[in-house]
């Protein structure tokens, strides 16, 4: 276990001309942590990212490392390390080499650096591979090399650029596997950035949700499933339906109007009286045939058989667009496309978010 | 890397070199209108009596003319040798494409020197005397492989696909060639054929040894640059500068700017 | 897969399997007897006995030993190899320094600049020698413009006739290939590689020096010579320009043969040089093959 990085970052603000990249972000990781900077393309997780690695300083704001200002500190002489996208393994060395690259700048013994390169390999369990070149590399081999090269120097803070985009699918599963491993064994700070939310939701012990520059939310996997803090981040963390509706009253007692439906749920106490968004994931939904005073009447527009479930359309009277429902395919026969239907859930699973947000 | 990380050495030497490269063949062009036959400042007026004064001249005209012709000469047949070959090379086995690169490309790495002496020796030895005609064979040796390089290049880039699909709806290799091959590869090709005219047009290091009584323009701004103060050699210079100018311009126009049809992206 | 990749010709038929051969056939013969063969006959001449702008029969080896035996030859030669090399040196760092520009600095200027440089190339030979010779003249623009500025108060003789006009004339000729050559040689080095050589301690001088030499050592070596043979060769610009001092090997070969007339020795003199030349290549070949710089397999 190594020394575990304290990585705050304060009022963080960076513009392109005139466009602002970043605005106002604030995060502060807790020592040893994995954290994902979610987000879709052009979101600003890479501009932070690559902000926190030293590449490019920013508009204003400012980047502390065990409380130590760096936000004028040039990356060869910060103490956090990347692992880029594609492959930045140097052609003209070898395995042994390239990891062995910082450690001969910092001018490390001879002997020393070869017991470091030969467990950081181990480590990435490519013991046997130091004299390989870079091109006799699979992808995955790659990525595992760059992670030795960027692991053996022991940062407190490890940045990670999309790593596994390039990959395979079938890769990349085996590499998230051993990224999880990893972090356990190395104990350092992981920032990871992604637009793959499943990843995401599987790798990080939280993850700051980005858009348009500004964090929606952070916090821990669960929690952004469960509990979305915004349209957006229920959109993109998951499969939801997110439908406009009215709240007539609030409380645990409180009415909704969805469509044409007077529903009868749980309101935040805290949301007024208007529009509002009502968030239901569709695996949280049950398909009846008889009609439920709690529930949304349709009609099945469409179904797909997913082998785990049976996924279905149903198109609500007043709603525009039509409600996705996930349904678990055990012992279960599919409703036919045509059937009329009614959509429930249960009272906790719908979540009600303000207009606003 | 961040782009708006600033390299202020690279900056400037790339500054100095690009003053270093036009200052000299401004002040040719300046100097060509220059009002009296001083080659130095301060630059006192402008005046077109040298440009007046060189296109009277009889020398100049004819060397304009034979250089015209050589490299008309020079530039047809490496385009009919080059382009065949280049076809050729890109049809056959590896085993014969190999040593016949090797033979094709080989003009390029010597000096200019070691061709021209060579053809004289030749010249001398099977006793054919030396005129326009050495001076066309010269400047074939000298141009066709940067023709060939060009030609090669652009059919490699080529989808087979195309000559296969032609083929199978009935055409001959003939009319594969004529009707599917040269409207893909016609302007990559008038393109190499006219940098083989440029080149041709401004030869000298093998020119001055295979010719004869004749002159070509650069032959002629050689002799002018014996003697030694001659203010028409600035303009004749510009004016061969303009012409190579135009002509490399017309080139890069037809050979890189057009992604035909047909050519893998 | 191209034309190029599957390399045999598609027909089945024989005489249409002839055709490429057919078509290689008019350029090969030409290479052969306007190329190899003068080259061989050049080669022969330096064997044989010299008379006055002829050779005949006997075979003999004077000419390599007065090649080898005259002092105006080893000067010249020494001349040659100092100038080739610093011409060389001039251009190779200077285009270094304004490929990494380019590749890594220009932006919006990369396109304009280039082909600014490119279209530096197409001003003729000639031209070029005649301009410096205008300038670096006592009465040129240089010395002009210095005693204008009141920097000296004679003017330098110094950079006309010799060595010096010759350099600058030379790094004038080939230095926008130079910067083509290894800005082509930059291409595959994307920023990411610098970056990550940044990020794991390396600062501007380490990254130079353990990324960026390494991976363009094969091109830049190879353009390296290749100035330095143009170089030293090279005839014209000394003849012009290049006074007592500045005077190359090529010049006097080419003295041999048109006004002195003894070609064996002219011959032999070639022949000399080029296996010189030939000596460089392969040892610059074993040096890069021995770093494993020679060829770089760029992965992705």
């Amino acid at each position: 276990m190594q020394a575990a990085g304290a990585l705050h970052v304060k009022d963080l603000t960076h513009h392109y001309g005139a466009v602002a990249a970043l605005s106002e972000v604030n995060l502060e990781t807790k020592p040893g942590e994995f954290v994902t900077l979610l987000g879709p393309s052009g979101c600003g997780k890479t501009t932070l990212l690559r902000i926190i690695g030293g590449f490019i300083r920013p508009s204003s704001g400012r980047v502390l490392l065990h409380g130590e200002d760096v936000t004028a500190v040039p990356p060869h002489r910060r103490r956090v390390n990347t692992v880029f996208q594609r492959s930045t393994l140097f052609p003209h060395l070898d395995v042994f080499e390239n990891v062995a690259f910082g450690l001969r700048i910092s001018k490390v013994p001879e002997k020393e650096v070869a017991r470091r390169v030969l467990d950081a390999l181990e480590l990435v369990r490519l013991s046997g591979f130091e004299k390989r070149l870079s091109h006799e590399l699979s992808g995955g081999q790659v990525q595992r090399v760059a992670l030795a090269r960027a692991l053996v120097g022991k940062p407190p803070v490890l940045l990670l650029d999309e790593p596994l985009s390039a990959l395979d699918l079938a890769i990349r599963l085996e590499m998230e596997e051993e990224l999880r491993r990893l972090h356990r064994e190395v104990g350092a700070t992981f920032v990871y950035v992604t637009h793959d939310q499943r990843e995401a939701l599987a790798l990080s012990d939280r993850i700051a949700v980005f858009n348009k520059g500004r964090i929606e939310q952070l916090a821990t996997p669960a929690e952004i499933y469960r509990h979305p803090a915004s349209p957006f981040t229920a959109r993109f963390v998951g499969d939801a339906n997110v439908i406009p509706v009215e709240v007539a009253a609030a409380g645990h007692d409180g009415m909704v109007l969805i469509g044409e439906h007077r529903v009868m749920m749980p309101v935040p106490s805290g949301i007024a009286r208007g529009p509002a968004w009502l968030v239901l994931r569709p695996e949280t939904l049950r398909i009846l045939n008889a009609p439920v005073s709690t529930g949304l009447q349709g009609i099945v527009r469409d179904f797909a058989y997913r082998g785990s479930g049976h996924a279905y359309r149903v198109a609500i009277c007043g709603i525009a667009e039509p409600i996705k429902a996930e349904i678990a395919a055990e012992g279960v026969t599919p409703v036919a496309v045509g059937s009329a239907v009614t959509v429930t859930w249960d009272a906790a699973s719908g979540l009600v978010l303000p207009k606003g947000t | 890397m961040d782009s708006t990380q600033r390299s202020p050495v690279t900056a400037a030497i790339t500054a100095c070199a690009l003053f270093f490269l036009f200052a000299p063949l401004a002040i040719v062009v300046l100097f060509s209108f220059h009002e009296t036959p001083s080659l130095s400042f301060p630059f006192t007026g402008f005046s077109l009596r040298w440009y007046r004064q060189v296109f009277s001249s009889r020398e100049f005209v004819n060397a304009v003319w034979n250089s015209l012709v050589v490299a008309l000469a020079s530039a047809g047949a490496t385009l009919v040798l080059g382009a065949m070959a280049a076809y050729g090379l890109t049809r056959v086995s590896s085993r014969v494409q190999k040593p016949l690169a090797v033979l094709f490309f080989l003009p390029i790495t010597l000096p200019g020197l070691f061709l021209g002496l060579a053809l004289l020796v030749f010249f001398a030895q099977v006793r054919v005397p030396l005129s326009l005609a050495t001076v066309v064979i010269g400047h074939l040796i000298y141009v066709f492989p940067y023709f060939l390089l060009i030609a090669k290049a652009a059919l490699d880039r080529l989808d087979p696909a195309l000559d296969e699909a032609a083929a199978d709806l009935g055409a001959n290799p003939w009319a594969v060639f004529w009707k599917v091959t040269i409207p893909q590869l016609w302007p990559v090709l008038a393109g190499a054929t006219t940098l083989a005219f440029a080149l041709s047009f401004d030869e000298f290091v093998i020119t001055f040894f295979v010719i004869g009584a004749e002159s070509t323009l650069p032959m002629y701004i050689w002799s002018g640059l014996r003697r030694t103060i001659d203010p028409a050699v600035n303009t004749v210079s510009s004016i061969l500068m303009l012409v190579t100018l135009a002509l490399f311009v017309v080139a890069f126009l037809l050979a890189f700017e057009r992604k035909e049809l047909g050519q893998k992206g | 897969m191209t034309a190029a990749e599957t390399g045999i010709s598609l027909p089945r038929a024989s005489a249409e399997r002839l055709a490429p051969t057919l078509l290689l056939m008019p350029l090969t013969l030409v290479a052969i007897v306007f190329f190899l063969v003068p080259l061989a006959v050049f080669f022969a001449y330096s064997f044989l006995t010299a008379g006055l702008f002829s050779v005949s029969a006997p075979l003999t080896l004077a000419a390599y030993r007065a090649a080898v035996a005259s002092s105006l030859n080893l000067t010249l030669a020494l001349n040659s190899i100092t100038i080739g090399l610093m011409t060389a040196a001039v251009c190779t760092a200077a285009g270094y320094a304004i490929a990494y520009w380019l590749r890594y600095r220009a932006r919006r200027l990369q396109l304009p600049v280039l082909f600014l440089i490119t279209a530096s190339m197409l001003a003729s030979y000639l031209v070029r020698i005649y301009a410096w010779r205008t300038i670096l003249g006592t009465n040129g623009l240089v010395n002009r413009s210095l005693m204008e500025l009141g920097l000296i108060e004679q003017p330098l003789g110094f950079l006309l006739y010799n060595w010096f006009s010759v350099v600058v004339a030379l790094v004038h000729i080939f230095l926008p290939y130079v910067v083509l050559v290894m800005f082509a040689a930059f291409r595959p080095l994307t920023p990411a590689y610098l970056e990550a050589a940044q990020d794991l301690g390396a600062d501007a001088w380490t990254r130079w020096r353990r990324v960026i030499l390494p991976l363009t050592a094969s091109p830049a070596a190879s353009t390296f010579l290749f100035v330095f043979i143009l170089s030293a060769a090279d005839y014209v610009t000394p003849q012009l320009i290049g006074g007592t001092g500045g005077q190359l090997l090529g010049v006097q070969i080419q003295a041999n043969f048109k006004a002195i007339g003894n070609w064996p020795l002219g011959a032999a003199t070639s022949l000399l040089m080029l296996a010189s030349f030939l000596a460089c290549f392969g040892v610059i070949q074993v040096a890069l093959k021995l770093l494993r710089l020679d060829r770089i397999r760029w992965s992705s």
